[in-house]
């Protein structure tokens, strides 16, 4: 038996029985990271002594007779955007080497709660910012699919952890697509929940209005699992929302029967790969045939969302990053003459150039004479964007569109010129600047074999219908795992 | 609204980004071309739309009014990359 094969929910049901060891979890974990992460990269860092450490307590635990929690011995690998104490947390940046957080993000300190194991950190673009994982600044991460192409990003390291089933489950965080476009590109389950439902508390900040962490799963049923463990409240993030998380485990098993799903017209447009088309239609057939209502709907300003995000996004970046200044924590650059040029030459140095170029754009946007005419008109814009969707949610209980316009692209096709790297987000763009709740599932694979990612969106707070559809998907589309 | 080299040398001085001539170069070309993309925006009425700073969903949560402890003094500064006189160290910045 493949322990790491096993979705997340059957392997913590067999450890929590005591058939497995959470030892023997570990051990397997590492194996299978030992021979794949050299030619994947997904790893940034392993804890192989403190997840032995923790494995070996659970083990202890269940041998008192305690009760196990919901993830007792499941590896769930980090992004390395959140932080993690006494684990170095670089969030992909030069800025961050070697830095040693003092606390655990909310979410990590939950999933050790819940018994998960924590093997490493992983990789992904610099702060987040890039749809490749191809900005990290130690290296981009590879799609397990086909080495030569990108797993997606930001998330990407997380993303080919799960489809390579180094572990069955991960976090990664989702600003404008970072957790299910790679999902999508790596054949993973991945989810960004509503705004608010998972604390953000040690989450290294990209865009505050838009961040939000979620999971990554071989399966929709694991993805559940993992989002009731870390979504609730938390008292230390401001934008937490003050309810209780959902039974949604148990809404995979709910079925989709009388759902009205809702056919966006404008993400099947130009711009949309043939085989990705055929296959997302094909699940769409698929699920009218388990008794859901097709609709058709329109989003009419998903076109604008790449312009109004870029503007947003940036804006808030650049002040985010603006505490990384050479004297409080990561990189530093002296001899200074001054204070300015201290942390000019510390931010020259420390960021790569997919960072610099945000943070100058979302200064220029912030700046006198451009303010009204750029950001304040994003907002606007972003308010249009989030009445196209309540709009359509009148007609309809979810949407299903693709999660991204092609399959996995060659690593170095778009870094050459970043607008282009941009357009592909144009899918999942739209449900960030509203705030909702949308997952990617796996439908029908291209030809080729690479992964193809459906997309759910569904309305704020309703994660229930998100993840009765996604099973009702999967069921149609048994989880692969990449061969490597 | 055209990105020269004097917008982006403005721009990097309100970031703190000390870019060399090279990287200026390199960040004109690209900057116009974004910028040549968002400027779609203008075109979009939104004459009596409000604007989205963030987005609410419900309630939020409050923090209980405990006093609960902190970092320690060695623990904030453990990270620093320099210290001194046990505190953050930076190069002197009132004219004398």
């Amino acid at each position: 038996m493949n322990l790491l094969e096993l979705p997340v929910t059957t392997l913590a049901h067999l450890v929590q029985r005591g058939e497995v060891k959470a030892i023997e979890v570990a051990e397997a974990c590492f194996a299978r990271i030992d021979v794949t992460n050299d030619r994947v990269g997904a790893f940034l860092a392993l804890s192989r002594e403190e997840t032995s450490l923790q494995a070996k307590s659970i083990d202890e635990k269940r041998a008192r007779g305690e009760a196990l929690g919901a993830l007792a011995g499941v590896p769930v690998a980090l992004k390395d955007s959140l932080v993690t104490r006494a684990t170095v947390t670089t969030a992909g940046s030069k800025m961050l080497a070697g830095y040693v957080p003092p606390y655990d993000a909310t979410v990590v300190a939950r999933l050790r709660a819940a018994d998960a194991l924590l093997p490493g950190k992983t990789n992904m673009d610099e702060f987040a910012m890039g749809s490749s994982t191809e900005t990290s600044a130690f290296g981009p991460c590879r799609n397990p699919w086909d080495l030569s192409r990108a797993p997606g990003g930001s998330s990407g390291g997380s993303a080919a952890a799960v489809a390579a089933r180094m572990t069955p489950a991960a976090l990664g965080s989702d600003t404008g697509g970072s957790i299910r476009q790679p999902a999508a590109f790596t054949g993973s389950v991945g989810v960004k929940p509503t705004y608010g439902r998972v604390s953000r508390f040690g989450l290294i900040a990209f865009a505050s209005s838009l961040d939000q962490v979620g999971p990554f799963a071989s399966d929709v049923r694991g993805a559940a699992r993992v989002l009731e463990v870390i979504a609730g409240r938390d008292g230390r993030d401001a934008t937490s929302l003050d309810i209780a998380p959902g039974r949604w485990e148990r809404d995979c098993d709910r079925g989709a029967s009388g759902l009205r799903i809702g056919v966006p017209e404008e993400y099947f447009a130009e711009g949309l790969d043939a085989e990705v088309e055929a296959s997302v239609r094909q699940s769409i057939d698929q699920l009218q045939a388990d008794g859901c209502v097709v609709v058709p709907v329109t989003l009419p300003h998903t076109r604008h969302a790449i312009a109004t995000y870029y503007v947003l996004a940036t804006a808030e970046a650049s002040s985010n990053l603006a505490r990384f200044d050479g004297v409080r924590f990561g990189a530093r650059v002296e001899p200074s003459r001054d204070l300015r040029d201290l942390y000019g030459a510390t931010r020259d140095h420390g960021f790569g150039a997919e960072v610099k170029r945000r943070i100058l754009l979302g200064t220029f946007v912030l700046s006198a004479g451009h303010y009204e005419a750029y950001y304040l008109k994003a907002q606007k814009v972003r308010t249009l964007i989030a009445r196209d969707f309540a709009e359509a949610f009148e007609r309809c209980d979810a949407i299903v569109c693709p999660t991204a316009p092609t399959p996995a692209f060659l690593l170095g096709d778009k870094t050459g010129d970043p607008l282009s790297m941009y357009l592909s987000d144009v899918y999942t763009l739209p449900a960030s600047l509203a705030g909702l709740p949308a997952m990617s599932v796996p439908c029908a694979p291209a030809k080729s074999g690479l992964p193809v990612g459906l997309q759910i969106v569904s309305r704020p707070l309703d994660e229930a219908t998100m993840f009765a559809l996604g099973a009702a998907v999967e069921r149609h589309h048994a989880p692969r795992a990449a061969a490597l | 609204m055209p990105i020269d080299h004097k917008t982006v040398q403005h721009v990097a001085t309100l970031a703190s980004l000390s870019l060399t001539d090279e990287e200026t170069l390199a960040m004109t070309r690209d900057l116009g071309a974004i910028v040549g993309h968002i400027a779609e925006l203008a075109a979009i009425d939104t004459t009596g739309v409000p604007p989205t700073s963030h987005v609410s969903m419900g309630r939020t949560a409050w923090r209980d009014d405990v006093v609960k402890p902190g970092l320690t003094h060695e623990e904030a500064l453990a990270q620093a990359p320099r210290t001194t006189l046990g505190g953050f160290a930076v190069p002197g910045f009132v004219e004398s």
